[in-house]
């Protein structure tokens, strides 16, 4: 299966397919903003080729430093991995943002060993999400709630469901819909987003926090919202498809 | 209208004749001031001698849904029980006329009714008539069981040849066969694009085949893309695909809104009727010496496709960026 994101508009709600962008760039924003703000040690960072001179200039600005890790070829919508390069086409650089140089270089050891406890600690995750992850991943490289299925509750900055298309709070991929460590972190994350744009971060919430279905077979996820229906490559159920009814919830303790 | 007026229009429902028929009439003009024709598609029971005028005045191709005259057309029910008159009078009036006939217990349920159903298809070929035998679907108590459906259809199938009567899904599973252009059920839809269908609705919002739109109204997103018969190309035939089919290239898993489970990832439910009629015309035109065209069945990277049916990914990437999870990363 190709690498594809497509967004299917509603009757009625043919502006979602640029608020999604809109939200996603929101999202990158405050990714970047987590880090400046010392909410977190470190983030995962991408910059085109072509950026690399704007992209430096503006991170040594902020007071940042860009370590490169890898480089990664270029893919049409939303990936689950790192595509090879190839000679001549367009690339851009995967790397890490840290505030310290020892930061940096602990993130590049990490990265090297493939330390996935160092890793997440640095990127402010969870310690139950990374073990989760650590677990997951392997065997599912979309790993939502993996024994779930059927009717959903949990907390909105915990919903992943959602992250192809551009809405998500939290970077991490949570292991639980009621993981509580996630939620305090969120809450974190969205206070940031509000900073940056108060509209549009409380319509993301809203959204993540709105009845979903996200149905997962044959390697296609579709993703219905009331607005729109999402479709994305991933993991290819094989025998019936995985759905997950998510009834969201607000800022319950 | 004017947007797609390169496309053949038609006028299509529910009933679109329940409309006021100054409406009616509205669209018809426009289609024929863009095209110089129009054309509609009804079940034919409020047809009276205003709309013939209008047929007649706007160019109109008529498709008419028609099960067949008297008890064969017990699934439409009693009000088009007489519509073979009204077939008649359209040809007479020399209005372009087609048919969609439903396949149902109602006209092919018994040997008799099919027999009767069969004696109406002649008299359509004395009028210049044809159309579509379309099976029934979405009607249980209707619908042939799968054995049955599948000996009408051969019946037809045989029926059609020996009286060279043209008939869909004959015509098409033959080009289907040979390569040629067909029917959009056997031409890989795009579900949510269906380029074979452009619908606009009455608000002017434009969303795709609606046989594939039923529950709720999606807009047409404007690019075709393959994912589906990437799906169904790579998935065995025992969990819904069409992988190593023989017949992939002349089918590419048939219509989407009859999918097994009504899940659009899956090949049609109708799979084994087609794969019937496929085999019975790939017969006769091997009979004939007309080689069917039918390239190697899909099998597309079986050696990977393989290890992801075993949720094997461990090879594939994992370790490279466990966290580089990511949607745009031009934004930041």
């Amino acid at each position: 299966m190709k690498d594809f994101v497509r967004i299917i508009p509603k009757q009625g709600f043919e502006e979602w397919p640029s608020k999604l962008g809109e939200m996603g760039h929101l999202y990158h924003l405050t990714e970047y903003e987590m880090v400046k703000k010392g909410y977190r040690a470190a983030a995962t960072y991408h910059i085109d080729y072509m950026r690399l001179i704007e992209e430096m200039e503006k991170i040594k600005k902020d007071g940042l430093i860009f370590t490169p890790l890898r480089k990664s070829g270029y893919y049409q919508g939303f990936a689950h991995f790192h595509h090879p390069v190839k000679p001549g086409e367009p690339f851009f650089w995967y790397g890490c943002l840290t505030k310290t140089q020892k930061d940096a270089e602990i993130f590049k050891e990490a990265d090297r060993k493939g330390d996935h406890k160092i890793i997440g600690k640095m990127l402010g995750y969870p310690d139950c999400c990374v073990e989760y992850f650590e677990r997951m991943f392997p065997i599912n490289y979309d790993p939502i709630w993996v024994d779930l299925e059927g009717e959903v509750e949990g907390y909105p900055e915990a919903n992943q469901m959602l992250r192809y298309f551009g809405p998500r709070i939290t970077s991490h991929l949570s292991c639980s819909p009621n993981c509580k460590a996630t939620k305090e972190i969120g809450q974190i994350w969205f206070k940031i987003m509000k900073e940056l744009n108060e509209k549009l971060a409380q319509e993301m919430y809203e959204l993540l926090a709105a009845p979903i279905v996200w149905n997962s077979y044959h390697g296609v996820v579709q993703v219905e919202t009331s607005y729109f229906v999402g479709l994305t490559h991933t993991f290819p159920y094989l025998e019936k498809p995985r759905i997950i009814y998510w009834k969201g919830r607000k800022n319950k303790k | 209208m004017e947007e797609f007026k390169d496309l053949e229009m038609s006028l299509h429902g529910g009933e679109p004749l329940v409309m006021p028929k100054k409406d009616v009439e509205r669209i018809l003009a426009k289609m024929y001031e863009l095209q110089g024709r129009s054309g509609i598609q009804t079940n034919g029971t409020l047809i009276d001698e205003d709309y013939i005028r209008m047929f007649k005045r706007y160019k109109t191709n008529v498709g008419i849904s028609f099960d067949g005259p008297g008890e064969l057309s017990e699934f439409r029910g009693p009000k088009t029980f007489n519509l073979d008159k009204t077939v008649k009078r359209l040809v007479k009036e020399g209005i372009s006329t087609s048919i969609i006939i439903v396949i149902s217990k109602s006209n092919a349920g018994t040997d008799e009714r099919l027999k009767k159903l069969k004696n109406y298809l002649l008299e359509l070929e004395k009028l210049g008539v044809t159309g579509r035998l379309n099976p029934c679907a979405g009607a249980p108590e209707y619908e042939l069981e799968e054995k049955r459906l599948i000996e009408v259809y051969l019946d037809l199938a045989k029926f059609c040849l020996e009286r060279n009567l043209r008939w869909s899904p004959f015509t098409d599973i033959v080009h289907g066969l040979q390569g040629k252009d067909r029917v959009c059920t056997f031409s890989g839809c795009d579900p949510f694009s269906t380029p074979s269908a452009t619908v606009l609705l009455g608000d002017g919002s434009i969303t795709n085949c609606m046989r594939t739109n039923q529950e709720h109204v999606l807009l047409r997103h404007p690019a075709k893309m393959d994912i589906r018969s990437e799906i169904l190309a790579e998935t065995p035939q025992e969990y819904g695909g069409c992988k190593n089919c023989k017949y992939w290239t002349a089918c590419y898993g048939g219509c989407p809104s009859a999918a097994i489970n009504r899940d659009w990832r899956n090949r049609t439910y109708l799979c084994p009727l087609w794969k019937a009629l496929f085999q019975f015309f790939e017969n006769v035109l091997s009979f004939v010496e007309y080689s069917p065209i039918l390239p190697r069945a899909c099998a597309q990277d079986q050696e990977g496709i393989q290890n992801r049916e075993h949720g094997d990914w461990t090879n594939i990437g994992h370790g490279d960026s466990p966290h580089g999870d990511w949607f745009n990363h031009q934004d930041s």
